[in-house]
């Protein structure tokens, strides 16, 4: 049995591509998802241990001299019939940059700036002191102003300069203000629609009041939404939850490989060889199972070890942890020996395919791996914990927030209980296929 | 001694009679041969004695014990050569020798020993440590039998091992048969080359659509069923005439022309070689060559169904 193991498991080590898939996919997938919400989250319960990145901010325009140039432009009739006086104060780039943007109290939490001249910025940069320059250009105000309130569409390319020696900081700070350009350039696109319309169609006083609105709305909800927070659990954060749902997600993997596994010794004619030697199915079976909780464990350990070192998460409570690896990987095993199992003695290989394609992603959708359950329609809540990695990031979640075992117990009976039907499944599967089974 | 008695088993496949009703018995030492085209029932017979597929009807007895109720009694002592390469194509030579060593229950270092002694027969040391992906076709049929050879089996069944190789590998591999065999190691060898089974086999049973249809050496065979040879020649300036006269001599069957060469059959006659070369003498025709092509398993098993033994 255990070289039947060794084995299983010496062919996965040297496949490379299933090597790919049950270690390196969860891992990038966490590092992307990682730096995704690291960029866009903020963590708003422990406000002590997080890094607030410094930034110099060089305004080369002038806010005056632009402000009457566009007002001159506005008011004389250059726009066609499209003038009038409303009111600047609401769509002042300005006001909207450092007001409505770095004031933000997500973005404050991150980003904590400093407006200065140009040299005093490269001299901050050259001695550490920011992770980069942004740049406001010239013409800043106007091209702004012109964008957001004319057909015209004058770009507004703020410039960042990085710190080379702060490399991660100074991408989330290109990634943050990244987020503020694409917003405004969403309301550009939108609102040049909206002007060409009016503008064919002549204007009245209280349409160009709903349109000033308009924009200005626009501009605060996409400001906004840029730096939306999705809530984790209680006070668990977003990097929490998703390493969490990630790693369940993957242990489903797991099983679909091992689902296969039966099908493809005998496809290979390895399983016929073994027969041969005196192994039965049923030990070759119970050899899968055994690899498929040693994959399911070994990537917990990596992603748990990744996770925590490489993007900071707090797996909380260690024995919950434990319980909750190993309780999953039980319920995998057990559910990729009864897919190995139905997918030999049907001999129709598209079971498995069926397995990995549909119900993994099903399972790993009801159970939470791609959205947090309470987004999900009530009805899929009540069955959440059927799928494997519900209760497994049920319990997982328990771990990190120091929640008592008696908790966990219902979870933990759930999983269990899956694997050994499971395994009973399996097994009635086998004797009953036996009389007419041909593997020759 | 008999080491294995098959009796009247059959295999059915859905519509198909794989095997339809085989009898034969195996003596200790002896190498036999199951000669027969392809889909003549042969691996469906091996799988039936090595255990993976159970008979419809029949019993198998081995060492006078039934393997059907008691399949652990031909496992333990059988070296299995499946048709197919079945080895994990990942993995390397070694790797492969010591998992299926391990599975046969071998263990420490009468394993690396019977490591080192199977990859000096099957010629593959120097590659042991490559994955057996690599190798090539040749190699992987010599490491698939090196496979099964490792617990020192006392039966080894080999299902057309030398399909689709090299000669020289081929050639290994027969000469690996019989120095097993000569060790004392019984075989049973199917194969749909007749060069191959002629070569080896002490005994032969031609299959033919699931059943035995000829049993028996070679030369027993071919004297049973093959009273016929066939004599080729190339031959110019002769006369219709002479033709007609060889065809009236007393153990000539027919006389026809294919292409460029005259085929004569005839039945075994000593005097007849002698008869033929006078004939065309008197006649002045010019013998540009003159071939004669004795009776073999190919025209025996021509004579019992009407069909060539290959494809
Ligand atoms: N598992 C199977 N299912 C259905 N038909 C089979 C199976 N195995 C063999 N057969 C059929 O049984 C016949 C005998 O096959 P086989 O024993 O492999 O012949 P051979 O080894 O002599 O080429 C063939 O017609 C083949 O198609
Ligand atoms: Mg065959």
């Amino acid at each position: 049995m255990l070289n039947l193991i060794i084995k299983d498991i010496k062919n996965i080590l040297y496949d490379k591509k299933t090597l790919a898939i049950i270690l390196i996919m969860p891992i990038v997938l966490m590092s992307i998802l990682g730096a995704a919400l690291k960029g866009v989250f903020s963590e708003e319960d422990n406000d002590n241990d997080i890094q607030v990145y410094e930034v110099a901010i060089v305004k080369e325009y002038n806010y005056e001299l632009e402000l009457d140039k566009y007002k001159g432009i506005f008011e004389s009739g250059f726009l066609g019939d499209f003038k009038g006086d409303f009111d600047v104060e609401g769509i002042d780039p300005e006001k909207i940059f450092f007001e409505e943007f770095m004031e933000n109290k997500e973005i404050k939490e991150i980003l904590n700036y400093t407006i200065v001249d140009k040299e005093t910025g490269e001299q901050l940069l050259k001695e550490n002191k920011a992770s980069a320059i942004i740049f406001l250009p010239r013409n800043f105000v106007y091209d702004a102003l012109i964008s957001l309130t004319t057909p015209g569409r004058n770009t507004v390319a703020i410039e960042i300069v990085k710190n080379s020696e702060k490399q991660f900081s100074a991408d989330m700070v290109e990634m943050i203000i990244g987020r503020f350009s694409e917003a405004m350039n969403a309301n550009i696109a939108k609102k040049t629609v909206l002007i060409n319309s009016i503008i064919g169609n002549g204007f009245e006083q209280e349409q160009i009041d709903k349109f000033t609105k308009l924009i200005q709305d626009q501009t605060t909800e996409k400001v906004n939404i840029a730096v939306r927070e999705v809530t984790g659990e209680d006070s668990l954060t977003s990097f929490q939850y998703y390493s969490v749902a990630i790693m369940t997600m993957f242990l489903l993997y797991a099983a679909s490989i091992g689902g296969k596994a039966l099908i493809e010794e005998k496809n290979e004619f390895t399983l016929q060889r073994l027969e041969v030697s005196g192994s039965t199915i049923a030990k070759i079976a119970m050899s899968n199972f055994f690899r498929i909780i040693s994959i399911a464990i070994i990537q917990s350990i990596i992603m748990i070890v990744f996770s925590s070192v490489a993007i900071s998460v707090l797996w909380g409570d260690v024995k919950t942890v434990l319980v909750a690896m190993l309780c999953s990987a039980f319920a995998v095993g057990g559910l990729g020996v009864l897919v190995s199992v139905l997918t030999l003695v049907t001999d129709r290989y598209y079971i498995a395919n069926i397995f990995e394609f549909g119900i993994v992603n099903l399972m790993a959708l009801v159970g939470g791996s791609f959205i947090p359950v309470e987004i999900l329609p009530k009805a899929l809540q009540k069955i959440n914990f059927i799928a494997i990695n519900g209760s497994a990031i049920n319990i997982y979640l328990n771990g990190m927030k120091y929640r008592p075992m008696e908790e966990n117990m219902r979870y933990i009976l759930l999983l269990i209980g899956m694997g050994v039907l499971f395994i009973l499944c399996a097994g009635i599967a086998l004797k009953a296929s036996k009389k007419r089974r041909v593997i020759a | 001694m008999e080491l294995l008695k098959v009796q009247n088993i059959s295999k059915q496949f859905k519509k198909i009679k794989a095997v339809d009703g085989i009898s034969f018995t195996l003596n200790k030492g002896e190498i036999l041969g199951l000669l027969g085209p392809n889909g003549a029932g042969k691996s469906t017979t091996i799988s039936m004695i090595s255990t993976l597929i159970q008979p419809d009807t029949g019993e198998i007895l081995y060492a006078d014990t039934s393997i059907i109720k008691k399949p652990k009694v031909i496992q333990e002592s059988l070296g299995y050569v499946p048709q197919e390469i079945a080895l994990y194509p990942m993995l390397s030579g070694k790797e492969n020798l010591l998992f299926w060593g391990r599975a046969y229950g071998l263990k420490g270092k009468k394993l690396k020993d019977k490591i080192e002694e199977i990859s000096d027969i099957i010629g593959i040391k120097d590659r042991l440590k490559d994955k057996v992906k690599t190798y090539s076709g040749g190699m992987k049929r010599r490491l698939n039998i090196g496979v099964a050879l490792l617990h020192d089996p006392e039966l080894i069944i080999m299902d057309e091992p030398t399909v689709g190789i090299d000669p020289q590998s081929r050639k290994h591999i027969l000469d690996t048969v019989i120095g097993l065999n000569k060790k004392g190691m019984t075989v049973i060898y199917t194969s749909h080359y007749m060069e191959e089974v002629e070569y080896l086999c002490n005994r032969i049973c031609i299959m033919d659509q699931g059943k035995i249809i000829a049993e028996g050496t070679k030369e027993q065979l071919i004297k049973q069923y093959n009273t016929t040879r066939d004599i080729k020649l190339k031959l110019e300036n002769y006369s219709q005439e002479v033709l007609k006269k060889i065809e009236l001599l007393n153990c000539v069957i027919s006389v026809s022309l294919l292409e460029e060469e005259i085929v004569v059959k005839a039945t075994q006659d000593k005097k007849l070689f002698k008869d033929i070369v006078d004939l065309l003498n008197d006649d002045g025709a010019d013998i540009h060559s003159m071939d004669i092509v004795e009776a073999n398993l190919e025209t025996v098993f021509l004579q019992l169904t009407g069909r060539i033994l290959r494809d």
